[in-house]
């Protein structure tokens, strides 16, 4: 019915706003966006930000957040609801970076676990913190071993729990549901309040390993090795003794040009030879940029912040 | 999924109105060092960050937090649940206190002390690419002679004037290698450190560079020279003081407004640093007027104007001044009941500026729970004022040195100059009176100024 009424609505008087013409110039704008998307794909190698199976990963994970809250309402009509509030949640800029640092995360720890045998759930520093002498530490690494293991498991279904957001995520994504399902069902009000009440940032796995660096003294300064800490555990470690988000860090780490990665490496104190080859142990095959034997860790702090700006 | 339920170390809880209401130890010690009262506005600035995050979602929250006790930084990691009448239940999982002075996290904070004091370095010169100086400028007494001999011989390596401790080479080095180099000023005898700022934007250094010096030493003024020394150099309390108050008040309103967070969201660690330039602007600003004051006091024509005035008044307004101060370290601070007087003769602003130099001391140097007594006495032709205190109290040795200048009976960190009480011994000996301290270690210390009775 909506396209039957669009027909018949008057035609604005301004010959530029002519319903054809604008939709004319909405499909140029589509197709010169989507010409660099295209050229993007085709063009990257294997280990990049972007390419087809992190786009599938994190499309997969944004459809999963849609289901869960599809699930907490009774609604009629599910599937252009869902259709609608998947464009509301991949609207939302924070969670699409997310999403990709989560699958970048997760490709590294398959490969890691294919090339060099490294588990992507229990590492040998993670085992070695769950015994510590201090039983807080001890289970708080058992805490984030579990959590890490449900990520783990996750990640192979392409899926993405509500409960693992961050709040500001969190509070995103209800903002962009009840957009989408307010209007729709009479029970959207009660199921956000449910899951409000339910929420718990504490007990996902990024707080936990966040914490778990905070208070862990097992873990080697200035940076462990990231085959002993494996991944999960290696990125909060950088994130937590850098001061940077841990997405933009888990975005660095794909990334082929190193720069970001050798740069943060070298903030939180890893001599430049060590930086290095830390750094090729996650990209193999990229050609490492010259001169970090000239920069120190004052001015990669310096130089990172600045490129925030 | 029920890990953060962990017992919690302490808990507070805020009202709707962002107060908070209850608050277990060490927490309410904490929101006392940040400035709050109990009951009052959540003082802690990263802690309400996070608990007015988890009212605006309505969600649980758990995070990180670092905020600055009175003489520890601390660490931890609060979980802020939301309640249902507005407010907000505060829970604290983690909380790690160091000492400040002791670790990383303190050279941080030495890192931004120094970053501010190049902001006013004493000695500043630009240099070109090859590292010959351009221009200088000098605003320290001891490094008059060294800005003497770039003037007569201008234009040559930087390292040509000084002597860089660390290297046997004359020739200029690669400048990060002299980034932070130990130097030493002929002339000077305080230990110097060299920090190159590499100008221009391709190549770093291309533009030249700022050099500038800095010492950790605090110069020591120069003996009895007062007379020749005054001719050379500007009076720091007439001419430098108030050129120097605006820039480092600017400095300090802008640091405020970067820890606080007002010009929009910032990463916790920037807001930190921000905190410790105030601290360090304040520390500033502090000695400043303290220089000010001795150079005032040790000038051959300082003028007092005497008058008939009231002890008892004076007292009881350093008491009002200084009420929230001990307030806030839980110090019970007793001026003399109102209606008793002591009269006097003496100026009163001075008297004034002597008591509050006394209490202060007393507040800051007594434990909390503690009392600090104003008693008013006269013993013959004298009037006296006494503030006595239950601190550790002074050896005997250490009561001969109290009044001395740039004394700090070996405390350091706390912001002090050591000129408070050598101000306040001049300005009582130019009141015709004295100022005298009684103390044995463990019982407190009486401190009595005793002017001339004016019946």
């Amino acid at each position: 019915m909506a396209f039957m009424t669009g027909l018949r609505a008057p035609i604005p008087p301004d010959p530029t706003e002519h319903p054809l013409r604008v939709a004319l110039a909405r499909g140029d704008a589509l197709r010169a966006r989507s010409g660099p998307a295209l050229q993007h794909l085709l063009a990257t190698q294997e280990h990049s930000l972007i390419n087809e199976a992190v786009v599938a990963q994190v499309g997969g994970m944004v459809r999963d957040l849609a289901h869960q809250l599809i699930e907490q309402v009774s609604i009629s009509d599910r599937e252009p609801a869902q259709d609608r509030l998947i464009e509301g949640l991949v609207a939302i800029d924070g969670l699409r970076a997310h999403c990709q640092a989560l699958a970048l995360e997760w490709r590294l720890a398959v490969r890691l676990e294919t090339e060099m045998a490294v588990d992507p759930v229990l590492t040998p520093l993670l085992q070695s913190l769950v015994a510590d002498t201090d039983p807080g530490v001890g289970s708080l690494a058992m805490a984030a071993l579990t959590a890490q293991a449900r990520f783990a498991q996750a990640q192979r279904r392409m899926q993405l729990p509500l409960a693992e957001l961050s709040a500001e995520l969190f509070h995103a994504v209800m903002l962009a549901a009840r957009e989408v399902l307010a209007g729709n069902c009479k029970d959207w009000e009660q199921a956000e309040a449910r899951l409000r009440a339910a929420y718990d940032e504490g007990a996902g796995r990024l707080s936990l390993f966040a914490r778990l660096v905070s208070v862990a003294t097992g873990i080697p300064a200035p940076m462990p090795p990231i085959e002993d800490a494996g991944v999960a555990l290696w990125l909060s470690t950088m994130a937590g003794r850098s001061g940077e988000p841990r997405d933009r860090t888990a975005c660095a780490v794909a990334d082929p040009s190193l720069g970001r990665l050798l740069l943060t490496l070298r903030a939180v104190g890893v001599a430049p030879a060590d930086a290095e080859r830390q750094a090729l142990r996650a990209q193999p095959d990229a050609v490492l940029p010259r001169g970090l034997h000239d920069v120190g860790t004052r001015e990669a702090a310096q130089w990172l912040a600045a490129a925030q700006k | 999924m029920t890990f953060s339920t962990a017992p919690y170390i302490t808990r507070g809880r805020v009202d709707s109105d962002g107060r908070l209401a209850e608050a277990s130890e060490p927490l309410a010690s904490l929101q006392a060092s940040c400035g709050g009262v109990s009951g009052g506005a959540l003082a802690v600035p990263e802690l309400r960050e996070i608990v007015s995050k988890a009212k605006a979602y309505g969600l649980k929250l758990s995070r990180p937090f670092n905020a600055l006790g009175d003489d520890s930084r601390i660490t931890g990691w609060a979980e802020a649940t939301p309640t249902e009448d507005g407010g907000c239940e505060l829970g604290i999982l983690r909380w790690h206190a160091e000492p400040l002075g002791s670790s990383e996290a303190d050279s941080q904070v030495a890192h931004v002390r120094r970053e501010l004091n190049r902001a006013f370095p004493e000695f500043s010169a630009r240099l070109d690419a090859s590292q010959n100086i351009l221009t200088s400028h000098s605003s320290a007494p001891d490094l008059v002679s060294l800005a003497r001999r770039i003037m007569q011989r201008p234009g040559r390596p930087w390292t040509d004037y000084l002597r860089v401790t660390t290297s046997t080479n004359d020739q200029p080095l690669h400048w990060r290698l002299l980034d932070g180099a130990p130097v030493e000023v002929e002339g000077s005898a305080r230990r110097w450190t060299a920090w190159l700022d590499p100008l221009g934007t391709i190549e770093p250094g291309a533009g030249g560079f700022v050099l500038t010096l800095m010492s950790d030493e605090v110069m020591t003024p120069p003996a009895v020279d007062e007379e020749a020394g005054s001719e050379l150099l500007p009076s720091l309390g007439e001419e430098l003081a108030p050129a120097l108050r605006r820039p480092i008040n600017r400095v300090i309103a802008h640091a405020e407004t970067i820890r606080t967070k007002l010009a929009g969201p910032l990463a916790d660690i920037y807001a930190g640093y921000a905190g410790d330039m105030v601290d360090a602007g304040e520390h500033l600003l502090a000695l400043i007027e303290d220089i000010a004051d001795l150079e005032g006091v040790e000038t051959a024509g300082f003028k007092v104007e005497l008058d008939r005035i009231d002890l008892g008044e004076a007292a009881r307004q350093a008491c009002g001044i200084l009420g929230s101060r001990a307030q806030e370290r839980s110090i019970a601070l007793v001026p003399p009941p109102p209606g008793e007087h002591q009269w006097a003769r003496g100026e009163f602003r001075r008297v004034l500026q002597i008591l509050i130099n006394l209490i202060g001391n007393a507040i800051a140097y007594s434990p909390e729970e503690s009392q600090v007594w104003v008693r008013l006495d006269r013993e013959g032709r004298e009037a006296s004022v006494t503030v006595a205190d239950q601190g550790r109290g002074l050896s005997e040795a250490e009561q001969l040195r109290v009044f001395d200048k740039f004394e700090r009976l070996g405390r350091s960190g706390d912001g002090g100059s050591g000129l408070g009480l050598y101000i306040s011994s001049r300005l009582a000996r130019a009141l015709e009176g004295t100022l005298t301290v009684e103390s044995a270690p463990g019982q407190g210390a009486r401190f009595r100024l005793l002017l001339p009775a004016f019946d």
